[in-house]
């Protein structure tokens, strides 16, 4: 599916605009409520492009991308109480552990495509969910799970030590997902995003193509969780403390796979549209409009019913362009 | 209320199936089963919201199906126990006569076979696939009227994501069999019951013991898959 | 011509925003077979598809007997007495013999299945004796077989059969040929769609030849039998 190409996934211009905006307006003129809220739509968008590149670019469907994300956020927070090691390669730890259990758990749901796949990644995120419900996160005690039951034990998981405030935070979170888009763009203009583009049309040609097609598909897959698994740690930095299962739930799963695609999967900006609805565009609606309470709850609704559209619409789109019978 | 809220609850459900079907699922149509089943996706969020609005958490439901007990071997075995595992036996059987006998249930397989064949062979295609959507919602509230038995306090994402195991199942007979669907359901179902009593320094099982579909499903996978090596994508389900 | 049973004006077909079809007469009239012959991708399965309703017409239209049918959906098409057997033997493969052909009468009566039955198992004795067996393991000449069975079990006004020899043994074919000029001798239309020009020559009445989505040629077999020129040029001559 998919067969729409779309080469400027990538906008300089455009992009240093937004960038210099985020580094050097916006954390002056909000406050600290939505600069919180930036630091997780900036997060969030990471997760949302990764779960995008492996739908839009590799055509595999998972709607197990929460995993990696709460795998990284786990394996971070876990790491900053335990260890004195730096921000920066905490965050690369807890991306390479997503990525190394990303590829562990590619390597059986590579076997299959389509709808298993996407019904295996949605279970595999139901086991995490499991896990991780069991483990709990880490909130500064000792062991290896790392939870405290007392409250005044409780410590807030540390930042980096230039960027303690938020919008400090937030400026670093700006910056490290920057940083993993470039990686994503080194990524798919090389030759790995040939081989996917490839993989993409049509697997059976991909092979006569002589194309490793499990091997770039491992890479995908790896490359995806490492980005949400560094994601992941920015959260855990984000919030600090007490975090919970939901942020990573079969629930989750599902939303991210419906706001990825009313976002759009083929470019950076679906993957700031997909940030933006789920961390910005609900507070906006709570706190601007009258409703309150009312968007919380609808808002599942409210993604159900644009996830319905874009699929409708994408049909309309794809039969215009006679790719459907 | 009272002797029509059965038959009620079930209805309902097949009512939301079928409009589905009806409504939603023609648009998807000529869609690959992925984009057919993120269509679901989209649903089942869209209901999550409203029962999220609707059901208040804090006050426990529950829905208990008229039922006795009795003492088997030193087993308390429940009458919707049995009623569960009977009414098991009756939909796979039922199912598989409807589907080999009937010429409605031949026509299931035609579409399922190759949808757009079927229709130039003059089956009404939409009327076919209402029909199936109303059945299933039909077995699903059947399904949910005995669940809550079974289950301490109700809220729905306890039993939305029922659906989790119940994928398990079916991946396991590869959405082709429902015996082989009924048997792994069953040996899910039996395992995780099994691993349930652990404590001690084995806690962690009966504490993972939700993971066992996954497991079931994934070892299902590997063995399924074990000598193929292209799929083509979105041609497993023809 | 005025008695076509089958008459297609000025359709047009696009995939994937190019026209495979562009403005395409033909008419197939009753009790006649009817050729349309073509090098590959000329257009004509395109056309089968949009008789059958699964290609969109996007201009001109499609009539049997004066009814107006273009885009209807492929069942409504069936209903109005139009049955396309589309190229590559599209049986249901997952389905036995008697399922395919049970399946290919869901739309009809009781009595009218039974008899559409009876009648595709007269002009194809040979199904009954694998009657049970999997679409999947028929030899390619009786997967031909049910297909054409399941376009007759209707009994259509209307047969299009869209490559009936391709990837068949010359006997196999042998078979087939006779069962065509029996449908049409009962009054059916039959559009024959063919990329080899022998065979259909030899049944048909009518002939018209497609070339990069339009018709180079309309006129009888006859003329393009005794002129092969006229084939030659649209099979080799691409502009």
């Amino acid at each position: 599916m998919g067969a729409i190409v779309k080469h400027k996934a990538f906008e300089p211009g455009a992009i240093a605009v937004i960038v210099v905006f985020a580094l050097f307006v916006a954390p002056s003129i909000f406050g600290a409520f939505w600069i919180t809220n930036l630091t997780q739509m900036a997060v969030f968008s990471v997760v949302a492009a990764s779960a995008g590149m492996l739908y839009g670019r590799v055509g595999l469907v998972s709607l197990g991308q929460v995993a990696p994300y709460g795998i990284g956020c786990w394996v971070t927070m876990r790491l900053a109480y335990a260890t004195s090691l730096p921000f920066p390669v905490l965050l690369l730890i807890g991306g390479i552990v997503a990525a190394v259990i990303g590829m562990l758990i590619g390597l059986p749901a590579l076997r299959v495509s389509g709808l298993y796949l996407a019904l295996v990644t949605l279970m595999l995120a139901a086991a995490l969910e499991t896990v991780l419900g069991v483990l709990k996160f880490p909130n500064g005690g000792s062991g290896f799970s790392g939870v405290v039951t007392s409250l005044s034990d409780l410590a807030p998981m540390r930042r980096p030590g230039f960027a303690e405030t938020d919008p400090a935070y937030f400026r670093f979170t700006v910056i490290v997902a920057l940083l993993l888009f470039l990686l994503a763009y080194v990524f798919l203009a090389g030759k790995p995003g040939r081989a996917w583009a490839s993989i993409r049309q049509s697997e059976p040609s991909a092979i006569a193509a002589g194309i490793a097609i499990t091997q770039y598909k491992l890479i995908a897959f790896a490359l995806a969780a490492f980005m949400a698994g560094v994601a992941g740690g920015l959260f855990a930095g984000s919030v600090q403390q007490s975090i919970g299962i939901d942020q990573f739930s079969r629930q989750a799963a599902l939303f991210l796979i419906a706001v990825v695609l009313m976002g759009g999967v083929h470019t950076l900006w679906g993957a700031l549209l997909a940030g933006f609805f789920s961390k910005v565009m609900l507070d906006l609606l709570t706190s601007y409009m009258v409703g309150g309470q009312f968007w919380n709850n609808f808002s599942l609704s409210l993604f159900g019913f644009g996830l319905m559209m874009n699929l409708i619409q994408s049909t309309k789109a794809m039969e215009k362009k006679g790719l459907l019978g | 209320m009272g002797i029509l809220l059965y038959p009620g609850l079930v209805l309902n459900c097949a009512l939301i199936t079928l409009a589905y079907g009806w409504f939603l699922a023609p648009k998807l149509d000529r869609r690959d089963p992925l984009a057919k089943s993120l269509g679901m996706v989209a649903v089942a969020l869209f209901l999550m919201g409203i029962m999220k609005d609707r059901w208040d958490t804090s006050k426990p439901r529950n829905l208990h199906f008229p039922s006795r007990t009795f003492t088997v071997a030193d087993t308390v075995v429940s009458t919707t126990q049995i009623l569960a595992l009977a009414f098991a036996l009756v939909v796979v059987v039922g199912v598989n006569l409807f589907l080999q006998r009937t010429s409605i249930g031949t026509a299931m397989r035609a579409i399922a076979n190759n949808r757009e064949t079927s229709a130039l062979l003059g089956v009404p295609v939409r009327r076919i696939e209402a029909m199936a959507w109303f059945g299933a919602g039909i077995l699903c509230g059947c399904v949910f009227l005995l669940l809550p038995s079974f289950v301490k306090s109700l809220d729905q994402g306890t039993l939305t994501w029922f659906v989790i195991p119940a994928l398990g199942g079916a991946i396991v007979g590869r959405f082709r069999s429902l015996w082989i669907t009924f048997f792994a359901s069953i040996v899910i179902g039996v395992i995780e019951s099994f691993l349930t009593p652990f404590s001690g320094a084995l806690q962690f099982l009966s504490d993972f013991r939700r993971v066992t579909p996954v497991v079931i499903s994934v070892l299902a996978i590997l063995w399924i898959s074990r000598r193929r090596t292209v799929v083509l994508a979105g041609r497993e389900m023809s | 011509m005025s008695d076509a049973l089958l008459v297609l004006a000025d359709v047009t077909v696009q995939r994937g925003g190019r026209a495979v079809a562009e403005g395409i007469n033909l008419s197939a009239p009753a009790g006649e077979v009817t050729t349309i012959l073509g090098p590959n991708g000329a257009g004509k399965s395109s056309t089968a598809a949009a008789i059958a309703g699964l290609a969109r017409v996007s201009a001109g239209s499609v009539k049997v007997a004066g009814t107006d049918i273009t885009n209807r959906r492929p069942e409504r098409v069936r209903a109005a007495g139009v049955s396309v057997v589309p190229e590559g033997r599209r049986l249901l493969t997952d389905l036995s013999v008697e399922d395919n052909l049970k399946v290919a009468s869901f739309s009809l009566g009781k009595v009218a299945a039974a008899e559409g039955l009876a009648y595709a198992l007269s002009l194809f004795p040979e199904l009954e004796k694998r009657w049970k067996v999997g679409g999947r393991l028929l030899s390619g000449g009786e997967q031909q077989m049910v297909v054409l069975a399941q376009a007759l079990v209707s009994k259509p006004k209307v047969l299009v059969v869209d490559e009936l020899s391709l990837g068949l043994a010359p006997v196999v074919v042998k078979r087939l040929v006779p069962v065509l000029t029996e449908v049409a001798s009962s009054g059916v239309a039959v559009l024959l769609i063919e990329q080899f020009a022998h065979i259909a020559l030899s049944l048909a009445t009518g002939a018209y030849v497609l070339e990069s989505g339009r018709v180079r040629y309309s006129g009888t077999a006859k003329e393009l039998s005794d002129n092969p020129e006229l084939l030659h040029s649209a099979y080799l001559l691409r502009d």
